[in-house]
């Protein structure tokens, strides 16, 4: 039998979790999709630069709002990271290196 | 988490609400009066003549020998030319260390015949610096700016009958009443709450997103500020002596090519030097909203042109079209009030808002968070606009010959706040929201007393403004008077 | 240019906030029935169409558009606050109306 307790406590570990997934997690992504939007968009640098500053800064609440709109908190933390995989090999690929 | 995605999102709004809405609340209140920033400059300094008898070429060359003087070994000068709205020149220099932000009289070029105070600048950098240091001001209201738009998408989301109740305003029905109006004022104005959120956050975006701009030009600043600024030339000081040319000459050129457009704004780089650079920015032409969208360079020592650039690339105008309706400096006067009412209206969402938490939980067991959310809401909601009508008030009431009276004038802002504060924390929530709303009244009824009978449009516009808000107050502190003798 | 544009934008939401059905079914009495409600509601967005079409067409089309955003949010407001005293007013009569009324006992 769960005690309310440990309930309470799986709870608030799922919302930490969620929250770090969408916060630092999210933030990474965005980041992650400024430099893969900026090594991959064929305009000039002053342009690409503007426009993938703008979708990183969509990206961000949209990570938060996905982090916690998951089934679980695993779930959130595996859909960031599978969304920072992907950007980031999309970057690797267009010549980007960390 | 809940059991439905609406749900989620509700959670969401309201904790992330919850956690950012007191700085938001600071930060939204010290952005809408910023719309007047050159108003609030101009009402802060009762030295200034009227507008209309000041020549903006003549104050700017008055400016620029007064800074020939006092202020020549200084790296760059940045000036903003005098207009309608601001019958002063500000200008900002760097003298050793520290910078200098200070108006100049338009006769005399000057800052000695105008009362010392930051004025309305004092709310444009409090909003976006929260009067913390490079760069951990501008960091966190960055974040917040996020936070805000986060909070307004999670808002609509979580908003169940956001057409059907668009009109809806049910008053006297406690929590129901306080849910209307946060829907009624966050809806309603919508387009300006998501735009003013993300183009903050966009203003600030070098700081908090720079990774676009370092994967393309990675450390090669000079590279990525001639990209963004063609017109701009990058002169290091070649170590001669050099004297500017007459500038009446300079200004009419710039004012030739700008127009129809006006001057907004001169920087002057080395200006001593041989090397001298002055550059030069169009206001937004009449039909145009981006900013620095005109830039001119000319050799400062010589004042021939080196440069122009009228932007033209689509992206790069779309930005400037971005930080153009943040800054909203092509408003005309129309636009500036529905600015000014929209950002009241920002205000008006987050309090509610940050109300709706403590009277949900109301009749629930009152842990600690709840008092100390309780508390801390009257202290930010009531406190932030006493507070800032102190600012008004110091300004007036502090001598003008006092030497650090632009200090004690923001000193004064804070200090109210934390004694506000603190009073809310030690009293019970009524009674404090009574005491509180009724030094609002006060402070506002104080500013508009030193006003005085409104004569000029600026008295005008600030006695409107003051009333508005005296009827506001006084409603409230009238209705919690009530609630106060109910309970007792 | 901006009064013709706000006189419509206003006649718009008047009609938009007459059309939402909480509005149409207290305000009114009769209550105004749905094919009413959307034909109002068809009228308001046809209206306030057009204002963003001439704004869109006058001078200065983007501050146009920018102040007439701005605008609607306020009317938006005013609106609802009116609602809410039309309301108020038909649910407290008045003296006046007391006297037509027949129903209640003396």
């Amino acid at each position: 039998m769960i005690s309310s307790f440990a309930l309470r406590k799986h709870a608030i570990l799922g919302i930490t979790a969620r929250v770090i997934a969408g916060v630092g997690g999210g933030y990474a992504s965005s980041a992650l999709l400024a430099i893969a939007a900026a090594s991959v968009l064929p305009l000039s640098r002053p342009e690409a630069a503007i426009l993938s500053t703008l979708l990183a800064l969509i990206c961000w609440p949209v990570m938060m709002i996905l982090c916690f709109s998951t089934r679980t908190a695993v779930h959130a933390w595996g859909a960031t990271i599978a969304f920072c995989l992907v950007v980031g090999a999309v970057a690797i690929l267009a010549g980007w290196r960390p | 988490m809940k059991p439905t995605f609406r749900a989620c999102m509700a959670w969401l709004h309201t904790w992330s609400g919850l956690t950012m809405g007191w700085l938001l609340l600071a930060m939204t209140l010290a952005g809408t009066l910023s719309v007047f920033r050159p108003e609030i400059n101009t009402w802060m300094r009762p030295e200034l003549r009227t507008p209309s008898t000041v020549n903006p070429d003549m104050a700017t060359q008055t400016a620029i020998q007064w800074l020939s003087i006092h202020a020549a070994k200084s790296p760059t000068w940045y000036l903003e030319a005098a207009n309608a709205r601001a019958p002063y020149v500000q200008a900002l220099w760097l003298e050793g260390d520290a910078y200098q932000d200070h108006a100049l009289d338009p006769q005399t070029g000057s800052p000695s015949p105008l009362r010392d105070t930051r004025g309305g600048d004092f709310f444009y950098r409090f909003h976006f610096e929260l009067q913390l240091p490079y760069p951990w001001g501008r960091l966190i209201a960055a974040v917040a700016a996020m936070a805000l738009v986060l909070i307004l998408l999670t808002g609509i989301i979580a908003h169940k009958r956001i057409f059907l109740d668009f009109f809806t305003f049910r008053p006297n029905k406690g929590q129901r009443s306080w849910l209307d109006a946060h829907n009624l004022l966050g809806v309603a104005a919508l387009p300006f709450h998501l735009m003013i959120a993300f183009t903050g956050a966009l203003t600030l975006a070098n700081m908090l997103m720079p990774w676009g701009l370092t994967t393309l030009y990675h450390q090669d600043f000079s590279a990525l500020e001639h990209d963004f600024n063609p017109a701009g030339i990058e002169r290091p000081a070649s170590g001669k002596a050099g004297t500017l040319a007459p500038i009446g000459p300079v200004l009419a050129d710039i004012n030739h090519r700008f127009a129809p457009n006006r001057l907004i704004r001169l920087t002057i780089s080395n200006p001593s030097d041989a090397a001298s650079v002055i550059q030069a920015i169009a206001a937004p032409s009449a039909s145009g909203v981006g900013v620095e969208t005109h830039t001119l360079s000319y050799d400062g020592t010589t004042g021939t042109l080196l440069a122009e650039h009228k932007e033209s690339r689509p992206i790069m105008g779309f930005y400037r079209f971005l930080y153009g309706l943040h800054v909203a400096h092509f408003a005309p006067v129309f636009t500036r009030w529905l600015y000014f009412l929209s950002g009241l209206g920002l205000a008006g969402v987050i309090a509610t808002g940050l109300h709706l938490w403590t009277s949900k939980r109301c009749q629930r067991h009152r842990g600690f968070g709840f008092r100390l959310v309780e508390r801390v809401n009257v202290g930010m909601i009531a406190g932030i606009p006493t507070a800032f009508a102190c600012f008004f008030l110091a300004n007036r009431l502090l001598p003008p010959s006092l030497a650090t009276r632009a200090q004690i004038e923001v000193q004064t802002v804070f200090c109210v706040w934390a004694i506000l504060l603190l009073y809310a924390a030690v009293r019970p929530a009524t009674v404090a929201w009574r005491d509180l709303l009724g030094m609002a009244t006060l402070a506002c009824l104080g500013v508009a007393l030193l006003n005085g009978l409104p004569v000029t449009p600026l008295q005008i516009g600030v006695g409107v403004t003051a009333l508005s808000l005296i009827c506001l107050f006084s409603y409230a502190t009238w209705r919690m008077a009530r609630a106060t003798k109910e309970k007792s | 240019m901006l009064l013709p544009i706000a006189s419509l934008a206003l006649a718009a939401v008047c009609l938009l906030a007459f059309a939402t059905p909480r509005q149409a079914t207290t305000l009114f009495t009769p209550p105004l029935l749905p094919r009413h409600q959307s034909f109002l509601r068809t009228a308001g967005f046809f209206l306030l169409a057009t204002s963003f079409l001439l704004c869109i067409l006058a001078a200065h089309a983007a501050r146009m558009l920018l102040a007439l955003t701005g605008l609607l949010g306020v009317y938006a407001v005013l609106i609802a606050l009116c609602c809410t005293a039309w309301m108020h007013w038909k649910k407290t009569p008045s003296p006046a109306r007391n006297i037509t009324r027949t129903d209640h006992k003396r």
